[in-house]
């Protein structure tokens, strides 16, 4: 199975299974969760189902296209239900089935893997996926997102598509991947790799990041204010890359790490609280009419009574 | 006597989750049971990564009746003139007794309304599903989670629940799952449900379907799977006791697979090859047989264990092999990498490396080291060629946090150290020390054993210590991030190991002018102590030493009676190999019949002193054996001569015993002297003159303890 059928058989099998199938955001982001489709949406009581391939960055892991297995830039395939269904795993393991991996062929295992993005207030646990020793999939039970406890609590599916991809293909370098039939992973992003890994460590210009990280960050800030919840959160996503490529970089001493990413954070957490504060003026309109309003309803009693 | 089954179905608990959910499982039925007088034999657990089962074999079918006398109100509260009152009745009614059936009882001198109460004992299956239902709410895991829209918690989640007593379901629900009487087998290779009425169905149903589900067992067959693998190919497992124990807890049923790799990468040293194995992948290193395993080098194989029963073990074989390739060339690309740059070369990258931000680089640290590191080998002289090469060692020891392979495996730090030195072309004894710097790790951990590695282990901790305290950073009840306590600990042991018979403040204190040596003027503040620091350098020693003389009490506390410990402390605790000598010879003597009026006698001495001290009566500044009156106080006081002699000699020679021995002599004459002489006379010379006499009595004693601490 080449690369592109994979992705389009795991569209299908969740689009079958009733989830929305999203699309990428078009901001640069180190996983599939900082979409808002996932980051946002988790939030909040109303039921969510969404399913999209996600292209995301991670300055650090750049290795100018010399590595067969890391690469500062490569495509998971995200998952949220929300609530998490009580035959989650079964879900799963059949979407497995769907692309070819029988789990009677191949040692499938879960191995405790908690999932934690702090510059995101996120956390959940769950396992990291083995299929014959190598890690394929993270899957988590979110427990918290932008500092917020979730309730009901959704499961995140995040495949590693050149990972299973490899798998299957049985090749030992992700540039030999079959794209399409005629085209190889190689030909498509090898460049863009070279190119990537040699301007995050050597051409970037660190006073210039520096002071977009000030300035998105204020930008996010101002926004926030103005009520523009989903302008704002480009903005946090912004400020997070360039700190990715700052760190990659070795711009940013152990402390100050914790700093930036104690900022970031903040913001997470402020654009999750005035989310849930929009969706509650909207009246949670991914609910049915009358549980949105019961729900509201108890809310503001919980509110009163405290 | 009925059997009972009760199995909580989960998603894959963490390995390290379900030993103890076992035991609280165990102890937590065990507990109801007597709570609610059901008398219970034969239980016992079993489980897998996907349930906790509790197996009992004989449980009583009945709780047993109680029968037992209740007092009640005072007598003349419950009646008035033989009338019940009103509190009588309602004792009664909460009694389930009728008021006539009162009786008035005398106790503790007491007339009280008593009544005689029975109460049936219930069915056990009318216990059980509360009993149940509350085991299940009361487990406990290191982190728990929700899921969906319930609020319960558990390690993951739940999915199922068995609980069948005596053939029959006991309804029991959690997190929305009702108890059925069906369980579930391998989750792909025997997914239908399985009924069970007997435990023997259970564990023989759960086999049948691909599920073995006794620990122990799991434990013994892949043990004994690692060691047929091996055998093939004329290896041995590489004993790794914690590793086994994750991987029972990784399966529900052990299969297992030989790696066979290439020769080529042997060339990585074993222990690169073992983590790379162990830590992502949970693979058994084999290394050659017929050799110690001290000196054992490893083979190209390696044993997998997993977990479904296959169509073709090949393909899974095919699988982790590329895995295992994949992991073993990105070590060999770190390995031949690093090697290209000497560690003297990574002292500039290490420079930018922060150790502590108050404080400065990881460089800066590594050349106090070397400053400390050799000055230690000279205040244990240990001679020229270890001074050098416990420098040169110290100047490197952190040189390989900047190598990939460290950054890929910090647990290989200090290893690395030794390889990429030892590729440098650095002297055997520097390589051994590099990798030497972190031992101990632990309270029974291998401490280092070459003099240069003592030093450079000594001077890592000590450097810590002293830079973190100097800033601080002192670590608090509940957290110590930079490791200080275990810090501590590592120079008490490697002290007592070296039996040095120095101060540890003469440590600490030349850790201290490392930090003014490196930084140089500009580094320190008119006082002379490093800018940096928040205390001066007295300050900062006398809090060290009392650092770590409280990991010294809480590590001799384990072995010998704290009120021995807390007698020789109080006397010295500085001089860290000599504690744990004193220590050891005064528990020996504390059976011997004199030691405890000894210390009773000198318990008098010390509580004459403090009074005295207190109202600064004051005392002769010498004694003057002249001015005694009574015959027992000159005995006293020669008596005390000519032992302060043997014992000052005992004690120059570390003789601790003989010392002790010396000073239980005393006995006799303290005694007498108690007995006849009034220390506390009116007359201010005879007072004076006899306190003088106790204080010396007193510092002789404190050479060794302050046995007034005892009994």
């Amino acid at each position: 199975m080449n690369f592109q059928d994979l992705i389009l058989t795991l569209q299908d099998y969740w689009a079958d299974h009733g989830c929305v199938i999203q699309q990428p955001w078009d901001i640069e982001k180190g996983a599939g969760t900082g979409n808002a489709a996932t980051f946002l949406r988790a939030l909040g009581p109303e039921p969510w189902e969404v399913a999209y391939v996600e292209p995301c960055r991670r300055p650090d892991d750049g290795r100018y296209g010399e590595n067969p297995n890391r690469l500062g830039s490569y495509f998971q395939f995200q998952v949220l239900l929300k609530p998490s269904p009580d035959n989650v795993l079964e879900l799963y393991w059949d979407s497995l089935r769907a692309i070819g991996i029988d789990p009677l062929d191949h040692d499938l295992r879960l191995v405790e893997d908690d999932w934690e993005q702090p510059t995101l207030g996120a956390w959940g646990l769950g396992w990291e996926v083995w299929t014959d020793g190598m890690e394929t999939t993270q899957f988590t039970y979110f427990q918290q997102v932008g500092g917020v406890e979730l309730d009901p609590v959704p499961a995140e599916i995040t495949y590693g598509l050149e990972r299973i991809a490899m798998f299957m293909q049985g090749v030992d370098n992700v540039y030999d991947l079959q794209w399409s039939d005629s085209v190889t992973y190689g030909e498509i992003r090898h460049e863009e790799e070279v190119e990537f890994s040699r301007f995050h460590f050597e051409e970037a210009d660190d006073d210039l990041h520096f002071q977009w990280f000030r300035q998105h960050e204020s930008e996010a800030e101002r926004l926030m204010d103005e009520g523009l919840v989903q302008p704002a959160y480009d903005y946090i996503l912004k400020a997070s890359h360039i700190f990715n490529i700052l760190d990659a970089r070795g711009a940013i001493s152990v402390t100050e790490r914790q700093k930036y990413i104690r900022r970031i954070r903040s913001l997470a957490n402020g654009i999750a609280d005035a989310y849930l504060e929009k969706r509650r003026d909207m009246g949670f309109p991914l609910m049915p009419d009358d549980e949105a309003r019961d729900y509201i309803e108890t809310l503001e009693a919980q509110e009163e009574s405290s | 006597m009925i059997e009972l089954i009760f199995e909580i179905g989960c998603e894959d608990l963490p390995a390290r989750f379900v030993p103890p959910a076992l035991d609280q499982l165990e102890a937590g039925f065990r507990s109801r049971c007597e709570d609610r007088r059901v008398e219970v034999d034969g239980i016992r657990t079993v489980g897998t990564p996907r349930r906790l089962t509790l197996l009992v074999e004989s449980l009583a079918e009945k709780q047993e009746d109680l029968s037992e006398r209740q007092l009640g109100p005072p007598a003349q509260v419950a009646f008035d003139d033989g009338e019940p009152t009103g509190a009588a009745r309602g004792f009664a009614s909460s009694k389930g007794v009728e008021v006539d059936e009162l009786m008035v009882i005398e106790e503790d001198g007491e007339e009280r309304a008593a009544a005689d109460v029975f109460q049936q004992g219930a069915s056990i299956h009318e216990l059980l599903p509360e009993m149940l239902d509350s085991l299940i709410e009361d487990l406990e895991f290191p982190k728990s989670m929700r899921w969906g829209s319930g609020q319960e918690r558990f390690g993951r989640a739940v999915r199922w629940i068995v609980a069948v007593a005596d053939g029959q379901v006991v309804p029991v629900s959690f997190a929305g799952v009702e108890s059925s009487g069906r369980t579930r087998g391998h989750r792909f290779a025997a997914p239908e449900p399985i009924a069970v009425e007997t435990i023997e169905e259970y564990e023989e149903g759960l086999r049948e379907a691909h599920v073995v589900v006794d620990p122990d067992e799991r434990r013994d067959e892949i043990e004994s799977l690692l060691h047929r693998m091996a055998a093939e190919v004329d290896g041995r497992i590489v004993d790794d006791p914690n590793l086994v124990d994750e991987v029972v807890h990784l399966v529900e049923e052990p299969h297992g697979t030989r790696l066979d790799f290439d020769d080529s990468y042997l060339e990585l040293p074993d222990e690169v090859l073992e983590t790379s194995m162990r830590s992502h992948q949970r693979y058994f290193a084999i290394e050659e047989a017929g050799t110690s395993p001290d000196e054992a080098s490893l083979i190209a194989h390696c044993g997998v264990i997993y977990n479904t029963p296959v169509r073709d073990p090949e393909v899974v074989n095919d699988g982790n092999l590329r895995v295992l390739r994949a992991r073993l060339d990105d070590a060999r690309f770190f390995w031949e990498n690093d090697r290209e740059t000497p560690l003297e070369d990574r002292l500039e990258r290490l420079d930018e490396v922060v150790w502590l931000e108050q404080v400065g680089s990881m460089a800066e640290r590594a050349r106090r080291m070397a400053t400390t590191a050799g000055d230690l080998a000279r205040v244990f002289e240990m001679g020229d060629g270890v001074e050098t090469h416990a420098r040169r060692a110290a100047l490197l020891a952190k040189a390989d946090l900047v190598t990939q392979m460290v950054d890929e495996f910090p647990d290989l730090q200090g290893v690395m150290g030794r390889e990429y030195a030892l590729s440098d072309g650095e002297p055997a004894p520097v390589a051994r020390a590099i990798e030497e710097q972190y031992l101990p790790e632990g309270a029974t951990d291998n401490l280092p054993v070459s003099a240069e590695g003592r030093c450079v282990a000594l001077a890592e901790k000590l450097d810590a210590l002293v830079g973190c305290f100097g800033v601080g950073l002192e670590p608090s009840s509940s957290s110590d991030p930079y490791g200080l306590r275990r810090a501590a600990l590592g120079v008490i042991r490697i002290v007592d190991d070296l039996d040095w018979a120095g101060s540890v403040r003469d440590l600490l204190e030349l850790t201290h002018d490392a930090y003014i040596d490196v930084q140089g003027d500009e580094g320190a503040d008119h006082t002379g102590d490093p800018d940096a620091f928040e205390v001066s350098r007295q300050q900062l020693v006398d809090r060290l030493v009392d650092f770590i003389a409280r990991r010294l009490r809480y590590l001799l506390i384990e072995d010998y009676p704290t009120d021995v410990v807390d007698a020789v402390l109080a006397a010295d605790d500085e001089h860290l190999a000599d504690v744990f000598l004193r220590v050891d010879a005064l528990s020996g003597l504390k059976d011997e019949p004199d030691f405890e009026p000894l210390a009773l006698g000198f318990k008098r001495v010390v509580n004459i002193l403090e009074k005295e001290d207190i109202q600064a009566g004051g005392r002769a500044e010498s004694v003057d054996p002249s001015a005694f009156e009574a015959s027992e106080e000159r005995a006293l006081w020669e008596a005390y001569g000519s032992i302060r002699d043997e014992v000052e000699t005992a004690v120059d020679a570390r003789d601790w015993e003989s010392a002790c021995q010396a000073l239980i002599r005393l006995k006799g004459p303290v005694d007498d002297f108690f007995d006849s002489v009034m220390v506390m006379a009116d007359d201010p010379t005879l007072r004076q003159n006899r306190v003088a006499m106790l204080d010396a009595l007193r510092e002789l004693f404190w050479r060794v303890a302050d046995i007034s601490k005892i009994g």
